[in-house]
């Protein structure tokens, strides 16, 4: 296991392999809402069904998966501004503080959405 | 060039030849979603903070508005193909689909075509204000 892994991932490489497999972890599951996501909006096409899914929607635990969403997006983005910057050549040699810089700003982000958030799930505001 | 001929005798170091174009257009579909899922977050989770549940008026409202339309057009186009490519891309890392990679394209464009259009009807029931099968 060990031999595989250092296989896969050498040591050099360790800090920018695992911001590419979380990359591609978290493409892949908004992708997936992405699917789940256009069939429950477009049964805006079928009368009276739109207004019914939604509220069934609209409870504490699917407002909480929202969020853990939320963070894959902004995990997706901000790693994935990263990842234009290299294409026209800034900051491959910044890598990592790139990297927590954009995370820093992720964070703050993240906050400010949960707290918009909030009165779906708890009812109330963060601050 | 095949991966296994550039590859011959060294270690692997690249990924799967995934075309140039689908690079260019993956990267400018990212800027594209970049901008408009921020403005599409903004609207439906900030700026109806405590609002309760979306409604079909509600949606209605927002995208009578040609540039809020616009929006979500483009952002359904652009991430579908976006999302897709990006699957293309994880399929061949994985080795599945590389014997025939213009199947593999062929399948994940039709999903993508089928996807927009079945995203488009719902987006003309919003703007006309009436469910399109009832």
């Amino acid at each position: 296991m060990k031999a595989i892994y250092s296989s896969a991932v050498p040591d050099k490489y360790k800090f920018g392999m695992w911001a590419f497999v979380l990359h591609r972890v978290s493409g892949l599951v908004i992708a997936a809402y992405g699917v789940a996501h256009i069939i429950v909006i477009s049964t805006s096409m079928f009368g009276g069904t739109f207004d019914t899914v939604m509220e069934n929607l609209h409870k504490p635990w699917v407002v909480s998966l929202e969020l853990l969403l939320i963070l894959a997006v902004l995990y997706h983005g901000l790693n994935g501004i990263r990842l234009l910057l290299f294409d026209i050549g800034i900051g491959i040699r910044q890598q990592k503080p790139l990297f927590w810089g954009l995370m820093s700003m992720g964070v703050i982000i993240a906050i400010f959405v949960a707290n918009a958030m909030m009165p779906s799930i708890t009812g109330g505001s963060l601050f | 060039m095949a991966v296994a001929e550039r590859t011959a005798g060294k270690q692997r170091t690249t990924t799967t030849e995934t075309g140039a174009w689908a690079w260019a257009l993956q990267r400018f579909t990212a800027a594209v979603i970049g901008v408009f899922i921020s403005i599409h977050i903004w609207a439906l989770h900030m700026a109806r903070s405590g609002a309760g549940p979306v409604t079909f008026e509600s949606v209605r409202e927002r995208v009578s508005s040609p540039l809020y339309a616009t929006v979500d057009l483009l952002l359904l186009a652009s991430l579908l193909y976006h999302a897709l490519n990006g699957v293309r891309t994880v399929l061949l890392d994985f080795g599945i689909g590389v014997k025939s990679p213009r199947l593999l394209a062929g399948v994940l464009s039709a999903i993508g075509v089928l996807g927009f259009a079945y995203g488009v009807l719902a987006l003309i029931s919003f703007i006309l204000g009436v469910p399109l099968f009832r």
